[in-house]
């Protein structure tokens, strides 16, 4: 089957004062139609720089060195503004970290909505009121026609939040890009709208791309998982397989400094965490770039950098998985 | 002081200027200043319906000239207040509250326009520079300074002195000098309006260059600036009337408070309310303006706040 989304080869340079910026290092990544890909990192390994890298609205430092991201065989990179304008928010739709932020403050929820549906359905009047009130329906808010009528301010963040994901679902996409959508709401609306974007998921017939610092959260709604670190994708596999069987060493951290409740006896352990620091991009650490903080380092994570090996299914950038050793 | 001055203006939306305005209602000078503008405004509005001498508003001199014997300034025609003429009368013999009242309306009129004007130009000229940025900016900013530079009426006085003086070079003159600070606060505002989320939210939904313009920056901008209107709308009325007095502005016939301060300037020793009452009328026109500006100004300062 043809993927919906392939990204090849790509490479992109921000050009910053402090110095030229590599990320993605030839990054490769494909998706399905219907399928969810959680992609895992901390703050400042390049997740959501990829996730704007698809709809190619990248900021004026940036530079795409090499790559395609391909959209049904379109290749989204090489694209023209006006092309580029008919498939951001009606292939390819996103969803936001801050929904206090993302909706326009001046006007209300009607505006807004009614804009989002005249401009991707082509509806008028009382059809796109309609249509509206319904999406608004399908994402769970209660009594739709006040919130309609309400200014952004008046709804509470979770409110927020399933306002944008109901605007992402308006022209039916393909493709929706969640980009950290539970990090700036509490922990209960986190899970409400996890459990919400699963029903819509299979309502409906969308690929969606989760980026999250949480592999918690990942794990929650994802098919596949994407571990990226330092603007590399450092294991890439099924959920189960993450998981249970992780390869990458990162991952292992990642997966142990997830809290969970323990016995009485543990209660005063701290809470194991990954340690050292992300890299500086500008200056990375030669050959494999977690090696300064992996427990298993050998010579070689120095010296040179990892290729992808295959191993249960997963893709992993790690030189304990080589056939040689 | 202007408001680019605060800190919080960057924080500012259509709500806190509605907060603002239920909150300042309760300020003794801000309510002055709004009910003096306000019934300032509404009389001149009525002034043709309902002075007795609309002609003389217009400017057409008093046939035959009010006499009053005994003062010595009658060979003008400037009779002293009188229950005809309770403000009295001025050169040409005409009542010289109709006159004001006529005059208030030019100076309404030219403060209004030069304020709209220089918003309407600042927004574009501060957007633009916004949201291009790079070397349009640059340019933009650049010659803003330029004008900026060049304190605001000596700057209209060459341009006048340049086009000549009549009704609509005043318009011309002081929309042109009025431009730059609502150049500065539109790209201010727009600056940190062009960071939000809901602007790369509308990008990433396909929202054209017009569409992010006009559906989201503007009305996010504006806010601000409708404070500046109030402030400047004292500072460009005076202007005119200063312009006016040189003879550089507005030209008799037309009613114009500077003008009739001018042809005062003979009349000071022996006729009182000749230059008392117009500058009187300009005094409290002006003063209000500044006062609604300044509270909200002060409002807005956190320095001040609490106090």
């Amino acid at each position: 089957m043809e993927p919906l989304l392939e990204i090849k080869d790509l490479r992109l340079v921000f050009s910053t004062e402090r110095g030229i910026l590599d990320l993605f290092q030839g990054l490769s990544l494909s998706l399905m139609s219907r399928e969810v890909l959680g992609i895992v990192g901390e703050s400042g390994s390049g997740k959501s720089t990829l996730a704007y890298t698809i709809i190619k609205l990248l900021p004026g430092n940036a530079r795409i060195l090499s790559g395609k991201v391909l959209l049904e065989g379109r290749d989204i990179l090489s694209m023209k503004e006006e092309e580029l304008r008919r498939i951001r928010g009606k292939e390819i739709t996103m969803v936001f970290q801050d929904p206090s932020t993302s909706l326009n403050p001046v006007f209300r929820i009607k505006d807004q909505m009614l804009t989002v549906v005249k401009e991707n359905l082509g509806l008028q009047g009382e059809v796109a009121r309609k249509r509206a009130l319904e999406l608004l329906k399908q994402v769970e808010l209660p009594d739709p026609e006040s919130i309609m009528n309400s200014f952004p301010f008046e709804l509470s963040g979770g409110m927020q939040q399933r306002v944008m994901i109901a605007m992402a679902l308006a022209a039916n996409p393909k493709l929706i890009v969640a980009d950290e959508p539970t990090s700036s709401v509490d922990a209960t609306i986190q899970t409400q709208i996890l459990s919400l974007l699963k029903k819509l998921k299979a309502e409906r017939d969308f690929s969606l791309i989760l980026i999250t610092h949480s592999i918690a959260v990942a794990k929650e709604v994802s098919d596949r998982i994407a571990v990226m670190y330092a603007g590399e994708i450092v294991e890439l596999g099924k959920v189960e397989t993450v998981i249970e069987k992780h390869l990458h060493p990162y991952t292992e951290a990642l997966l142990k400094s997830i809290p969970r409740p323990r016995g009485k006896s543990e209660m005063k352990r701290m809470l194991p965490v990954v340690p050292g620091q992300v890299p500086d991009l500008i200056s990375p650490p030669s050959g494999c770039r977690f090696h300064p903080r992996c427990p298993y380092a050998m010579d070689i994570c120095k010296a040179e950098r990892p290729p992808y090996f295959n191993k249960d299914g997963s893709l992993v950038m790690c030189w304990l998985y080589s056939e040689e050793r | 002081m202007r408001i680019t001055d605060s800190p919080r203006s960057d924080a500012w939306g259509f709500f806190r200027l509605l907060h603002i305005i239920r909150v300042l209602s309760r300020d003794k000078l801000f309510v002055f200043g709004v009910t003096v503008v306000l019934s300032l405004a509404l009389l001149s509005i009525a002034a043709p319906y309902v002075s007795p001498y609309t002609s003389q508003g217009y400017g057409e001199a008093a046939v035959p000239p009010p006499s009053c014997p005994g003062v010595p300034t009658e060979v003008a025609g400037v009779c002293p207040p009188s229950l005809l003429h309770p403000l009295g009368t001025e050169i040409l013999g005409r009542d010289l509250l109709t006159r004001i009242l006529f005059g208030i309306r030019t100076s309404l009129i030219i403060g209004l326009f030069v304020v709209i004007t220089a918003t309407a130009i600042g927004l574009f000229v501060g957007i633009t520079a916004a949201y291009i940025g790079g070397w349009v900016d640059e340019l933009l900013m650049r010659t803003t300074d330029v004008f900026l530079s060049f304190p605001h009426v000596i700057l209209a006085l060459v341009i006048l002195a340049t086009i000549g003086p009549n009704f609509y070079s005043v318009f011309i003159a002081l929309g042109a000098v009025w431009w730059p600070t609502f150049a500065r606060l539109a790209r201010g505002q727009a600056l940190s309006v062009k960071s939000q989320n809901y602007i790369l939210a509308a990008q990433a939904a396909g929202v054209g260059r017009f569409g992010i313009i006009f559906k989201h920056i503007l009305p996010n901008s504006i806010a601000p600036l409708t404070v500046q209107m109030a402030l400047d709308m004292g500072a460009s009325i005076l202007a005119e009337a200063g312009l006016s007095f040189l003879g550089l502005g507005i030209r008799p016939p037309t009613a114009d408070l500077g003008v009739m301060v001018f042809e005062s300037t003979n009349f000071i020793t022996t006729a009182w309310w000749y230059p008392v009452f117009p500058g009187l009328f300009l005094f409290l026109l002006v003063l209000s303006f500044n006062l609604i500006g300044d509270r909200v100004t002060q409002y807005l300062d956190p320095r001040l706040a609490g106090k």
